[in-house]
């Protein structure tokens, strides 16, 4: 027993020095992050891409693209007939297109996180 | 300290996981690599080249497997497990009838990079076998307890425990014939 701790001493006190030394990252970090591969980036991507396809054609079957345009159109028939300058309808119009825009994301992201 | 030094490794294993996050990769391997390298210049008998290229791989599968990392044990356990399994499939690859041992010392260690050990400890790692070595430097270099070094190499307790045994015993003996 007295044997096992004086070489646990010695050797303890051998390796001290390397336990306690943080080595410097001399590059070391740069160079792996550069070798990484760039599947998971890939499979990401395609995976989202998968989604999106999935929830279009998820609009498209359910109709619900239908319901989507109908309800665009008469939003644009309403401004159209109001006694609004140009630009004002204009503007109330791209205001709709960026919503059907994001409808269709939201749609797209509520599948992914389903799928 | 910034926020980023805060954020636990958990977290940032969780990140790359989920979202590919290269950013937190990053700071996970400038956290850990002191570590890995230490590990792997120990167990390659000081040779820095050769320990930095088994640390690259270890980093590229711990992010090729990073899904796999359930929390279950902290990252530098889980870390490490996979630079240990990384040394085997190096000495298996290079040298699949010799021991380790035989299969390092034949290579002639490069001039010794910061944070390497004393020469003569070097040769007296040498005198182990693989695991004997892994074990010794897992517990007296990085500080591990045994049933963390149970969980890096895969081994049960009781035989970590009598490799760290046979391991000090055979070092002690090179070191006092060399005037220890």
């Amino acid at each position: 027993m007295d044997t096992d701790n004086k070489t646990d001493q010695l050797l303890n006190q051998l390796f001290a020095e390397a336990s306690q030394t943080e080595l410097p990252d001399n590059g070391f970090s740069r160079r792996v992050m550069r070798s990484l591969p760039q599947r998971e980036r890939r499979l990401t991507r395609l995976w989202t891409a998968c989604c999106i396809l999935m929830a279009v054609a998820v609009v498209i079957a359910s109709q619900l693209w239908v319901a989507l345009f109908d309800l665009s159109m008469r939003m644009a028939n309403t401004i159209l007939a109001m006694q609004m300058p140009t630009t004002s309808q204009l503007k109330s119009l791209a205001c709709i297109a960026v919503a059907v825009v994001l409808a269709l994301c939201a749609v797209a992201d509520a599948a992914r996180q389903k799928i | 300290m910034s926020i980023t030094n805060e954020l636990s490794d958990s977290y940032l294993a969780m990140r790359v996981a989920s979202m590919g996050d290269r950013r937190a990769f990053d700071m996970l391997v400038r956290r850990h690599q002191s570590r890995v390298r230490r590990f792997f210049l120990a167990q390659t008998l000081g040779n820095g080249p050769l320990s930095d290229d088994l640390a690259q791989d270890t980093f590229i599968r711990a992010w090729t497997g990073v899904s796999r990392f359930k929390g279950l044990s902290s990252f530098a356990t889980w870390l490490m497990a996979i630079a240990y399994r990384v040394l085997l499939d190096h000495a298996k690859s290079h040298h699949p009838t010799l021991d380790m041992t035989e299969a390092m010392a034949a290579k002639t260690p490069a001039p010794e990079p910061a944070g390497a050990l004393r020469h003569d400890l070097y040769k007296a790692l040498a005198t182990l076998r693989h695991d004997e070595r892994a074990c010794i430097c897992l517990q007296l270099i990085d500080g591990l307890p045994i049933d963390k070094i149970a969980a890096v190499t895969g081994l049960p307790s009781g035989t970590v425990k009598s490799h760290l045994k046979r391991g000090k015993d055979k070092m002690a003996e090179y070191l006092k014939e060399n005037g220890y």
